[in-house]
């Protein structure tokens, strides 16, 4: 997915985000449908280029993709980027796929249970990914299509079909109440202020009320009106306790 | 970082927010039409919008920028009036789910054009001149567009005896959206005039009868009076239109 491009990667690796035993995948879904099934083309040249262009992974050896994997995944402290173009299997691979026990598509689960269900539709046997073998439930492929959706890579983490909204209704309604507010005593504090004093305002009224609203500015952050003093540095802490399964709502970022 | 934004909005749970001015937006552009296609919720808080900048010159100086953002599928461009459409505005982009939101915000002061109102309006468009004043023109013989338009422009069109509607239009997709009848109902009859920096879809509401004050070729390096006496900008007094029909 090239939305997620080397910065996040980059980013990624500096605040550490990641586990040590997680591997990033960047993967373009060009030239594929999603009946067809899946090979993995494994480019050692992008892949090495890209280790050592972002210092993000070690620099992998000749051999195997699957050595090379297994020594990206083994990494200390770096989350590693693996470079993988999907595309179509050959006629061959086609062949020695093995069948599916049910041509049923796959529909986005509702429930965990409903999740369970699609446990039958598999990968193909000759993709030489170790976390693809075995009868492993294959990924749902629309989900893959549309790009995550909101909420994917954090849900596929949790392994529940719910999708985790950083906005709810609670959040919705504090978000209305502090708009209201702004609203009600802006002409009367300033009449006439600048914009970016006021988008600077309305950031200091949300996110105290809206946990995961984060950001900042590449620079000249005070004169683009971004800088609130409610933010501090987003650690690996936080970064888990965001993405637990508690929930965003139910756990607020740490506060100075 | 539009990318990095990307990237989070992608992992779940953050709604990540970035700034930088409205100018390099062109920098931005292929990961902000990324995050379009994909629908993620990525809040582009872009600012200094105008040219009055100033000394900074023309590179910094956008001009086409929000019609080159307007013309993006499934991308909100905001451009605010003053703090409570700022405020309103905020809330739209939180709340709107699968599209990615721009806030083209400028760096001069804007003075307050109505009181508040409960009830957001931002993504109605709304006559801002009719409810400051409280009173309804049925049939105003101007109409202005964008956000720059209201404050000067309807207090000189009154002392030169020309009724006169301002509309305060913060996001065209949103209005867009709005039914016909409504539409016609802010907009009003032709002949109308327009004031902002984006042509593509004002023009289309203008009408043919309609005419735009705005920026047509790119600013200057010079203190900003300087700027806006030069480019003949609301803040000089205005004169009625001599050609309309």
């Amino acid at each position: 997915m090239e939305g997620i491009s080397h910065e996040a990667v980059s980013l990624a690796g500096h605040l550490k985000l990641w586990p040590p035993d997680r591997a990033v995948r960047r993967q373009s879904d060009f030239h594929r449908r999603p009946d067809q099934p899946l090979g993995v083309r494994r480019p050692a040249r992008a892949l090495r280029r890209l280790a050592l262009a972002r210092g993000a992974g070690r620099r992998p050896r000749p051999g195997g993709g699957g050595a090379r994997h297994r020594e990206a995944r083994g990494q200390t402290d770096c989350p590693s980027l693996i470079a993988c173009r999907t595309s179509s299997a050959s006629a061959r691979q086609r062949s020695r796929a093995r069948p599916r026990p049910t041509a049923r598509r796959w529909a986005p689960p509702r429930s965990r249970a409903r999740a369970s269900s699609c446990a039958g539709v598999t990968r193909p046997s000759r993709c030489r990914n170790r976390s693809w073998r075995a009868g492993a439930p294959r990924a749902p492929a629309s989900r893959r299509l549309r790009g995550l959706g909101a909420g994917g890579l954090a849900s596929r983490r949790r392994g529940a079909g719910a999708s985790h909204q950083p906005i709810d209704g609670p959040v919705r309604t504090a978000i209305a109440a502090a708009v209201d507010s702004l609203k009600a005593e802006s002409p009367a504090r300033r009449p006439s202020s600048p914009q970016g004093q006021s988008t600077q305002k309305v950031l200091e009224k949300l996110v105290p009320v809206v946990p995961g609203l984060i950001g900042g500015s590449a620079d000249l952050t005070g004169s683009n009106g971004t800088l609130t003093k409610l933010h501090t540095f987003v650690k690996r802490a936080s970064m888990r306790a965001t993405t637990s399964t508690t929930g965003c709502a139910s756990t607020p970022w740490p506060r100075p | 970082m539009a990318a990095a934004m990307n990237g989070m909005a992608l992992h779940g749970g953050i709604v990540p927010y970035g700034g930088t001015f409205l100018v390099f937006s062109d920098y931005c552009r292929p990961a902000i039409r990324l995050s379009a296609l994909m629908g993620q919720r990525v809040i582009y808080v872009l600012t200094h919008d105008s040219i009055g900048l100033g000394e900074d010159g023309p590179t910094h100086q956008p001009v086409e920028h929000l019609a080159a953002l307007r013309a993006m599928p499934n991308l909100y461009v905001f451009r605010p009036a003053d703090s409570v459409e700022c405020a309103e505005c905020w809330e739209l982009a939180l709340n709107a789910a699968s599209t990615p939101s721009v806030l083209a915000l400028t760096r001069r002061a804007c003075r307050c054009c109505a009181p508040p109102i409960q009830a957001p309006i931002s993504r109605q468009g709304r006559l801002c001149a009719e409810r400051a004043r409280g009173r309804a023109r049925r049939d105003p013989d101007r109409h202005g567009l964008g956000g720059d338009a209201r404050g000067c422009a309807a207090k000189q069109l009154a002392e030169e005896g020309v009724k006169a509607a301002v509309v305060s239009m913060p996001c065209f997709e949103l209005f867009a959206a709005q039914g016909a009848q409504y539409q016609s109902e802010v907009l009003g009859r032709p002949p109308r005039r327009g004031r902002g920096r984006g042509t593509l879809r004002l023009v289309a509401m203008l009408g043919d009868r309609g005419a735009f004050i705005g920026m047509h070729g790119f600013g200057a390096s010079a203190p900003a009076p300087e700027l806006y006496k030069h480019f003949e900008s609301p803040r000089r007094p205005w004169r009625p239109p001599r050609v309309i029909s």
